[in-house]
């Protein structure tokens, strides 16, 4: 890393625009098998953000990952400040733990760079699982910690949009209780029985979407692109379940 | 913090920077000409009527050079002299909304129909309503054509100089807008409020364009003693609302009218995250004013 780098990122300077995304990743023990296909996706993404400076002057981009507990393996940065961390897969899919320190990290995070003057826009989380939650009340702590009900003022107002991928043994009903909110979040199951395929049509999208937002920004409405998937992918797509 | 010249060894020029110019400013490069035929990448013009200098400046984005796509801002600029009146300079600014393809149509029309409708002495509210169905027609064509979608953002001045006093009207869709530069180098916006987003979770971007569903607009008049007006697009706008930084410096460099060529360089200013194009027309007190110092 360049000295010039170092500086950069020492550097505060209010005003400007900051479009945060984080990438939460299921690395139950199921993905041990799948570890190389997910890391070399996030090395293709941290690529294609690299090689357009508007993008990855305007992106800040945060890595989570999720098994039978929760962490930031990435905190939220531009891209080419980092190298992108090596995942490893370890024990169980708890989707509370992984909603939990999500919450409380897009709420620090904003915070900190509210503080220092930036203009955040609306963060995007990308949530990558291969499986069905294991924690019974996994909804209940989604509603609770990232959506919000304008009646009744309870949850997270500066909710992020959810935007939820499953593959292998994930559930589509549950992908479909993710997506918030209504008319921004989207879900998608990939039913391809190869992961290889699954994971790279999944991390496109993620790709897409991310470059795709963060080009907007010339356009002086800068505005949340996600993206459809490739019509020959195999994964479909679709609106989040109206909750009730 | 004081604007630099920034220099980049492989294209092998200077920039001028405010703070952190970013990525995007020290590695893009000119990029290949648009596929398809328009304005230039930087329109200059200058002016002089009887109290007032103009210098105007339209300045292609970074990522419409790095994608070769067209500069979508544009601005026109018009004079309307009545007997017995003092002379007026009528203003036009416009950013073509980027998700459309052919929206530097759209800013180009409406900133000329605009510009003509002042010059006649149209007044704005009638002049926006007629310029928007004008736009709604060719946008309509355009579509059915599958030549691609325009719109686009507009304010209007009219202006004249009275003593040390600017007198006009300002008229607006979406977020161009109005400025003045006071004698205590101090920046207050004409058109509107500023927008107070501290108390928002998140900064949202959505701007009502032209083509409008009524044709109306939002418009104003003011009187304003001394200092100077600046008409401009967000690229620049957003930047003067957001940054102390971005307001001190361009106050130290427009206190006065700068020599038009420094002035389009100035408006071109590299800042990390604003890459959209930009656009200024200025107007400055012509001679001596005591209190523009």
């Amino acid at each position: 890393m360049s000295g010039e780098r170092v500086t950069e990122r020492a550097m505060v300077e209010p005003g400007q625009l900051v479009m945060p995304f984080y990438l939460v990743c299921d690395v139950s023990g199921s993905m041990a098998h799948n570890i190389a296909e997910l890391n070399d996706g996030i090395r293709r993404l941290w690529r294609a953000v690299v090689s357009e400076p508007v993008v990855d002057d305007v992106s800040r981009i945060g890595i989570l990952t999720f098994s039978d507990s929760a962490k930031v393996v990435l905190p939220l940065s531009q891209m080419s400040w980092n190298d992108v961390p090596a995942l490893s897969a370890e024990g169980g899919t708890n989707y509370g733990a992984a909603f939990r320190l999500l919450a409380q990290t897009i709420a620090d995070d904003a915070a900190c760079l509210k503080a220092q003057g930036y203009k955040i826009y609306r963060p995007c989380v990308f949530f990558l699982t291969d499986g069905e939650p294991s924690d019974p009340d996994w909804d209940r702590t989604f509603r609770d910690t990232l959506t919000y009900d304008a009646a009744t003022g309870r949850g997270m107002r500066a909710h992020p949009v959810f935007v939820p991928f499953g593959f292998r043994n994930a559930s589509e009903h549950v992908l479909r209780r993710l997506a918030y909110p209504l008319g921004k979040g989207k879900w998608y199951h990939s039913k391809s029985h190869n992961v290889e395929v699954a994971l790279r049509g999944i991390l496109d999208v993620i790709m897409n979407s991310v470059v795709g937002s963060g080009m907007s920004v010339s356009t002086g409405q800068p505005t949340l692109f996600v993206r459809g998937p490739a019509p020959d992918s195999g994964i479909s797509s679709g609106d989040p379940d109206v909750w009730v | 913090m004081t604007p630099t010249y920034g220099y980049d060894a492989v294209k092998g020029r200077h920039f001028l920077a405010i703070g952190d110019p970013g990525r995007a400013a020290q590695e893009i490069t000119d990029g290949h000409l648009p596929a398809r035929v328009g304005p230039p990448d930087v329109e200059l013009s200058m002016a002089s009527l009887p109290g007032m200098l103009v210098r105007a400046v339209s300045s292609r984005g970074l990522l419409h050079k790095s994608r070769s796509s067209l500069r979508q801002d544009a601005f026109a600029l018009g004079r309307r002299a009545v007997r017995g009146e003092p002379e007026r300079v009528i203003a036009l600014v416009c950013d073509g909304v980027g998700s459309l393809d052919c929206s530097d149509c759209a800013a180009a029309l409406v900133s000329h129909r605009l510009a003509e409708f002042g010059s006649y002495g149209v007044s704005w509210p009638e002049a926006f309503a007629s310029v928007s169905k004008e736009l709604y027609k060719v946008a309509s064509e355009a579509a059915e054509a599958d030549a691609g979608g325009m719109a686009t953002t507009a304010v209007a001045v009219t202006v004249s100089r009275q003593g040390t006093a600017w007198l006009g009207d300002a008229a607006w869709v979406g977020d161009s807008t109005l400025w003045h530069l006071g004698h205590e180098l101090e920046w207050t916006l004409v058109t509107g409020s500023q927008r107070q987003d501290g108390e928002l979770d998140y900064y949202s971007s959505a701007v009502q364009p032209m083509p409008t569903r009524d044709g109306s607009c939002t418009w104003c008049s003011f009187r304003i003693d001394s200092g100077a007006l600046f008409v401009m697009t967000d690229g620049v706008g957003n930047a003067l609302l957001w940054s102390a930084e971005v307001r001190a410096t361009l106050a130290s460099w427009w206190a006065r009218p700068p020599e038009p060529f420094t002035f389009a360089a100035q408006v071109g200013f590299a800042k990390k995250t604003y890459a959209d194009d930009r656009t200024v027309v200025g107007i400055w007190p012509d001679g001596i004013d005591e209190k523009c110092v």
